[in-house]
């Protein structure tokens, strides 16, 4: 493997078509239409809203027509205080994502990833790890501000993460990441091949197939193509292991949260790295046992601000997940502690976001 | 809606308080930090009024012996290298400095990657400059780097982003790195082979250099600040060596402009010895008195001022 360059020159006549949000949404249209689940829609001037809508033509949520063309015919109050504020609050929490924790993340990522054979294995190691929650951060951060934005406008949009490291099975980390997608990929392509009314082989396959369109999307190379094979193989091998649900109490859930973790994990490497080989070495170096079991950190300044992000979201999804009624701060009845919260976080922001140029990782696709 | 809008209103009221106040106190907070790069920082931009500057990234800071220089020269002697940091950073402390004194001699240690090749981000240069935004000239060069400087800068938290918690630990609690030795901080540490890079990316062929046309006009312009100064180019001993045909655009300017270029890039006294280098970029303190006691012989060889 090492040694070889891995190209797919095979792929490239899919870019200028443009394999993206705006493509998938007006193909889902199409085939909503084409199989009577969606009427035509017969005024151009709404279907062209429907496809371009600002907040999610970037990157997502990839809308169902059924979802958005209905509101944009409705007749809707003018403005709803109630949402608005809503919408804002989403806003905020999902600039703190991307700027705070995503971008500060990003400083780590690539400084070693890219130069991963400079690093020890075990600062691949974190490195790898932390990218896994720079993309949560990116992602959810922007499809948080996009669904915000939605909302201040009166607009519902698909929500698109729920907590998804706290999966349980890789099954469960698909049915809380890009739920767009999935739901999309699930309603297109799982279902039209078969889903799971057939036989048991058959219905592998169909998983394979799916995840590996999945991996294609993503981009015209190797390494998302092995990126979607492998969450096709989890998925599978949960499928015969019968593993994709949770039935062993507390400290077996938290055990599955991790092993789920650690194998999406291990497939970001792939995603991550622009070749096949250099996610093979890089893996490789995390498993390197003779080299130092040192840690590169870059302790002033970034150290505590990648604490601080990351422990605020962990905290915040945790809160989300096990207990929501709990510590309620953004939506507490106490007019104080909601104003002191979204000041904090607009401090926050401006004292330890990374305000470069940074873009949002899923722009690219 | 009106509701709405008034709650918008007063949000940005009590932020506004909150920036102003919070900048008000980083401000009284960076102006107490006697020891660490806050404090050197504000001392070359403020008070240094040495006959000889030098300039450049981390290479500089780690690699010119102010103190040597100052004696073999007889002329006073400041190491303004800085971590990280290329020609925009220069430019804005020659700038600053220029103000209240015009030194005798600028050294500028050339590191392509930050001072003209192209790659990276820019942001980066304007970290040490943040807290001087309001000094004359100064704040066009933010706007040249990002246009939204100009909107984010109005925050008085941002000028302190990321740089806050060093700052109150550094004024408060007194911990902070070494200033250094007139600016010059030796790296005492053994080599560290983990730090040495896989040798084939320092040999691009020299079609594959892109260059920053941001980088370079500062490069110009710092030039034509420095005209009047006599100034050297130098690029410092590193333990790869160096394709030296990422010196092109360098050696042009310098050709134009009557500027003597010192490459000790690929000699072979430093490349590969590991007993002068601290990791594959840097020499230890070793090496740097080695290498400035090296300069200081070709320096007075091109009738340096003294």
């Amino acid at each position: 493997m090492v040694g070889l360059k891995f190209h797919l020159p095979g792929l490239n006549w899919a870019i200028p078509i443009g394999i993206s949000f705006f493509t998938f949404q007006a193909l889902g249209y199409l085939w909503d239409v084409y199989y009577k689940r969606q009427q035509a829609e017969r005024d151009f001037l709404t279907y062209a809203l429907f496809v371009s809508f600002f907040p999610s033509i970037l990157s997502g949520p990839i809308n169902k027509a059924s979802l958005i063309i209905p509101q944009l015919k409705a007749i809707r109050p003018y403005f709803d205080y109630k949402e608005a504020v809503e919408g804002l609050k989403m806003i905020l929490w999902g600039m703190f994502m991307k700027v705070v924790v995503a971008d500060r993340l990003g400083l780590y990522v690539d400084t070693v990833l890219p130069n991963y054979m400079n690093y020890t294995g075990t600062s691949c190691f974190v490195a790898s790890v932390l990218y896994t929650i720079q993309i949560y951060a990116d992602f959810a951060g922007y499809s948080l501000m996009a669904l915000g934005v939605g909302k201040t406008l009166g607009f519902e949009l698909t929500e698109n993460f729920r907590r998804p490291y706290f999966a349980v099975s890789v099954t469960d980390f698909w049915r809380r990441w890009h739920i767009s997608l999935s739901t999309w990929l699930k309603d297109y392509i799982y279902i039209p091949l078969g889903g799971n009314r057939c036989s048991r082989v058959k219905n592998y396959w169909n998983i394979f197939v799916t995840f590996l369109i999945s991996g294609i999307w993503h981009g015209a190379n190797w390494t998302f193509i092995v990126w979607g094979c492998l969450h096709g193989l989890f998925q599978i091998a949960e499928k015969i292991l019968h593993q994709q649900r949770c039935n062993y109490g507390r400290f077996g859930k938290a055990v599955k949260i991790t092993v789920t973790f650690m194998l999406v994990n291990f497939a970001w490497v792939f995603f991550r790295m622009p070749s096949l080989s250099d996610a093979y070495r890089v893996i490789q170096r995390m498993f390197d046992f003779s080299l130092p079991m040192a840690v590169y950190i870059d302790l002033i300044p970034n150290l505590p601000f990648t604490v601080f992000g990351i422990t605020l979201l962990f905290i915040k999804d945790y809160r989300d997940e096990f207990c929501p009624e709990r510590l309620p701060l953004m939506n507490n009845k106490r007019t104080y502690i909601r104003w002191a919260t979204y000041l904090s976080l607009t401090a926050s922001i401006l004292l330890t976001g990374v305000l470069g140029s940074d873009q949002f990782i899923y722009a690219n696709f | 809606m009106r509701k709405f809008i008034a709650k918008i209103g007063l949000f940005f009221v009590l932020m506004v308080i909150i920036d102003f106040a919070v900048g008000i106190g980083m401000r009284y907070t960076t102006a107490r930090i006697a020891q660490g790069g806050v404090a050197r920082d504000n001392y070359i931009c403020n008070t240094v009024a040495d006959d000889v500057l030098i300039f450049g990234s981390s290479r500089a800071e780690h690699h010119y012996n102010a103190q040597m220089i100052s004696d073999s020269l007889g002329l006073s002697c400041y190491n303004c290298g800085e971590s990280g940091c290329g020609i925009i950073l220069a430019y804005g402390r020659l700038l600053m400095l220029l103000e209240r004194h015009k030194p005798k001699v600028v050294i500028y240690e050339i590191t392509p990657g930050y001072d003209y090749l192209l790659g990276g981000d820019n942001h980066k240069f304007l970290y040490r400059l943040k807290q001087h935004y309001e000094r004359k000239g100064i704040d066009s060069i933010f706007w040249n780097v990002d246009a939204t400087e100009r909107f984010k800068m109005l925050s008085w938290m941002y000028r302190y982003n990321s740089s806050f918690l060093q700052n109150i630990v550094a004024a408060y609690l007194h911990i902070s790195t070494d200033t250094g030795i007139k600016g010059f901080r030796p790296m005492v540490t053994p080599f560290d082979s983990l730090k040495v890079r896989d040798i084939q990316t320092f040999y691009e062929d020299e079609d594959s250099f892109q260059y920053d046309p941001l980088k370079m006009s500062y490069f110009n312009r710092f030039l034509d600040k420095t005209a009047a100064i006599k100034t050297f180019f130098v690029a410092s001993p590193i333990w790869y060596g160096m394709n030296t045909a990422v010196f092109k655009p360098i050696k042009e300017i310098c050709e134009q402009r009557n500027i003597p270029f010192l490459d000790f890039s690929n000699d072979p006294k430093y490349v590969h010895n590991s007993t002068y280098f601290a990791d594959g970029n840097h020499l230890n303190a070793v090496g740097a008195d080695e290498f400035t006691r090296d300069l200081i012989h070709k320096l007075k060889k091109l009738e340096c001022p003294r």
